[in-house]
């Protein structure tokens, strides 16, 4: 039961005796329609946060950080000075069995 | 949660700051309902517990050990690490971590903490969770699966966890660097110590499992021979042609694996290239000592790190599928709870349950090599103090999750197959018959045609003594994958995907540990003679590299020559060092909390500390001193040298004992060191005084609030 907001008086109104056939199957897929943006909002940021986490993973948030530390545009070159740069750390990084 | 919240004037408060423990964020459930639920799932779990415990007889399925594993994490996970992080460590919520307060952009960053998590994770997952439980499933699923849930919960969760947030409020400090200043000069010695005879001893004992997973079949070894190829093609496509597209690169990579693996089918039926590629196992030790030498020599980019990359898209991928396979087909196990072999008497390793269970599954349950990660990259990385309970207590509950998926891998196996795979010919004998003959009469029948007809689905000429783990673990993936996604017909595919699988984590182990061992050495030869310090210089790299592969590669020439199968005592030497190193750390974290002046609460650690030298010490007095000679060194060198035999397997044996038996006295000094200091701290002699880095107000809460 709910009060009706867009008359002038608040009518006490059941929406089952009141709606129509086609309004009630609007009503009835409206929920889950509504639903929908919610889902795909959630499946995006999982998306997204499957992508960070593999490019983190591996090294192309790092070398994104490198590019943007050192003000360089992707290239061979900018990646070799990535590469050895990183090599150091990468090479004494455990790794566990 | 109540935390610990540092004031202006210096002094502490208990207070509730972080969203994450507020009331008002826990009230959007009602807590009636958060009972129930935590009742329902508690119940739930001890259900599961109590079915996998219990049951005799007749098979189970393996969703019961799913259940149990993951019903316990989940009650462990909401309560016992909460309890951790709120009573023991008191997280601070408004303390700025180093990774904010140092940030670089390149070793210190500060990182999303579902990033951190699954870097974290893919750091600690390796081969070891595994191959342990495999392993030791030659008890049944039973005591294994226990200590993979109850180890991890109670142990291995809670050593990562400490660790983390100990090393996240010392600037990220490594473990040795811990010990050195809060147990003294010793403790760091020792740490560093065993560090380097773990990555000695792991990297023989890991090379021994491609070797015997790789010796006469033509169709893996082509398929391994050809990742590294693929990995210099790898190198080259990032450095040349798509700068920085790592991603795109492993997924190439991935392809141009699976066609080896296919094109691996071609070869091993070509009767003149599977003579090419049907090795002997000296000849493959050999190959892979080479390849170890050239991997640490040769520059990081053009085989090391595409091989990091291609090892871990693999890793993610299939362990991502085999949890889907096996909650796909909910397998039944066929290994029972508990063998006959709960004696000592097994064939895959000799022992008794306790110790050697859980000297054998140390990764899945408690692994001493974890807090090195948890004190390397890891403590860099993470934004919030609040976090290193999720990263570092979750990440081993999802590194225990593998270990229980490779406990089903192995019991889904029928046991005189599971037998027939993983027992040396030393023990059940050298032909087929005599090996089936053998298992049969242990109660786990078996049949040459079935192992035949086993062994032609997976497309190799024979599955028996192909010891070590992997072949066993691949059967099992292969059979899962196979009832599920494809069929019998694509049986053997699954099967190379899993030998592949295993052997490219090992190999990539394999050159990133001799990396990690050859810097350590130029770190301590630098200290005699500065040049051999300078980690740029080749003579330097040759000598320190030839060093490391030196030394590994004689622990796995040992295996290979080893009658009673070399893994039957290498892995154990594994385990042992290992647990040993889980003990410093644990040593490590019982001493800070000592001197956080939170002594009540010290069981938190102290309990795991205890139990891993209870384990430790006694499997290690075993392997040394016991009168068997599958179990002790000592009496199978006094065994070899009444047969008369090669005067080398003695010598092998002698030197086994030595490394187990210097290592426990190392770690013993430890001990004794850190029980002097807490001793002097609760008598009062000593002041106690922690190294944490000072008090930083974080900026990234209030970021975070708006």
């Amino acid at each position: 039961m709910k009060f009706s907001t867009d008359t002038a008086f608040p009518l006490v109104c059941h929406p089952e005796r009141s709606e129509s056939p086609a309004q009630r199957t609007i009503r009835a897929v409206e929920g889950p329609l509504r639903l929908f943006p919610a889902l795909c909002s959630h499946m995006n940021r999982a998306h997204r946060m499957t992508l960070a986490i593999l490019r983190e993973i591996f090294d192309e948030s790092a070398y994104a950080r490198f590019l943007s530390r050192h003000q360089l545009p992707p290239s061979r070159a900018s990646y070799a000075a990535f590469q050895n740069e990183h090599q150091h750390g990468n090479a004494r990084r455990p790794r566990c069995c | 949660m109540a935390v610990l919240v540092r004031q202006a004037d210096g002094g502490c408060a208990a207070r509730s700051f972080s969203p994450k423990y507020s009331p008002e964020a826990e009230s959007y459930m009602p807590k009636m309902f958060r009972v129930l639920l935590w009742t329902a799932v508690s119940l739930l779990g001890a259900m599961a517990l109590a079915t996998i415990a219990f049951h005799r007889g007749e098979q189970i399925n393996a969703m019961w050990l799913i259940v149990a594993a993951v019903a316990t994490y989940a009650v462990g996970y909401r309560f016992y690490s909460k309890f951790i992080a709120a009573k023991l460590l008191a997280i601070d919520p408004l303390r700025a971590t180093p990774a904010e307060r140092l940030d670089n952009g390149r070793d210190f960053v500060p990182t999303n903490k579902w990033v951190v998590f699954g870097h974290h994770f893919a750091a600690i997952a390796g081969p070891g969770p595994l191959v342990g439980p495999v392993l030791a499933a030659q008890f049944g699923y039973l005591p294994g699966t226990l200590w993979i849930i109850v180890g991890a919960v109670v142990g291995g969760c809670v050593q990562d966890f400490v660790i983390l947030l100990f090393s996240v409020r010392r600037d990220g400090k490594s473990l040795t660097e811990m010990a050195k200043s809060e147990i003294g000069k010793i403790g760091g010695f020792v740490a560093y110590l065993a560090v380097i005879s773990i990555i000695i001893i792991l990297l023989g004992a890991v090379a021994l499992i491609v070797v015997n997973a790789l010796k006469s079949s033509p169709w893996g070894t082509f398929t391994i021979a050809m990742t590294m190829p693929i990995a210099v093609l790898m190198g080259l496509y990032l450095r040349r042609i798509r700068p920085g597209k790592v991603l795109e690169t492993s997924l190439m990579g991935f392809v141009l694996v699976l066609a080896a693996i296919i094109g691996g089918q071609w070869v091993a039926q070509s009767p003149s290239w599977a003579a090419v590629f049907t090795l002997t196992a000296p000849t493959l030790a050999i190959l892979i000592i080479i390849y170890g030498f050239a991997a640490s020599a040769l520059p990081v980019w053009l085989l090391l790190a595409p091989r990091d990359y291609l090892s871990t898209f693999v890793k993610l991928g299939t362990i991502c599928l085999l949890a889907i396979g096996i909650v796909a087909v909910r397998p039944s196990l066929h290994m029972p709870p508990l063998t006959r072999f709960a004696d000592g008497t097994g064939p895959v390793f000799a022992g008794t349950i306790f110790p050697f269970a859980f000297i054998t599954i140390a990764c899945g349950a408690v692994s001493g090599f974890h807090s090195l990660i948890s004190s390397g990259t890891t403590p860099k990385l993470i934004r919030r103090e609040t976090e290193t309970r999720m990263v570092g207590y979750g990440g081993m509950m999802a590194e225990s999750l593998v270990a229980v998926m490779a406990m089903i891998a192995a019991c889904v196996l029928q046991p005189g197959v599971y037998f027939a795979v993983n027992s040396p010919a030393g023990i059940v004998g050298q032909t087929p018959d005599a090996a089936v003959t053998t298992i049969s009469n242990w109660g786990f029948p078996v049949t040459a045609a079935e192992m035949s007809s086993l062994a032609h689905a997976v497309g190799e000429q024979t599955l028996f003594n192909r010891t070590g783990g992997a072949p066993a673990f691949a059967v099992g993936m292969a059979h899962i994958f196979s009832s599920s996604l494809g069929g019998q017909a694509v049986m053997a595919i699954w099967y190379h995907f899993a030998i592949m699988f295993e052997a490219l984590f090992i190999l990539t182990i394999l050159d990133a540990g001799t990396r990690v061992g050859r810097f350590m050495v130029q770190d301590a030869l630098g200290h005699i003679w500065k040049p051999l310090g300078r980690t740029s210089w080749y003579p330097s790299i040759l000598f320190t590299s030839g060093l490391i592969v030196a030394a590994w590669g004689y622990f796995l020439w040992q295996g290979v020559k080893d009658p009673l199968g070399g893994i039957n005592s290498l892995w154990p030497l594994f385990g042992i060092c290992n647990q040993l190193l889980a003990g410093v750390a644990l040593c490590v974290a019982t001493t800070i909390i000592i001197k956080m002046g939170r002594v009540r609460y010290v069981l938190v650690t102290l309990i795991p500390l205890c139990w891993l030298v209870a384990v430790t010490f006694i499997a290690a007095y075993h392997k040394v001193l016991n009168p068997n000679p599958r179990i002790g060194f000592l009496a199978h060198a006094r065994q070899l040298e009444a047969a008369g035999a090669n005067a080398r397997l003695i010598f092998n044996d002698r030197l086994d004992a030595a490394v187990a038996g210097v290592l426990v006295i190392l770690v013993a000094v430890v001990l004794i060191e850190s029980l002097l200091e807490w001793v002097r701290i609760l008598s009062g002699t000593k002041v106690a005084e922690i190294r944490e880095a000072p008090f930083v107000m974080t900026k990234l809460a209030l970021e975070e609030r708006g």
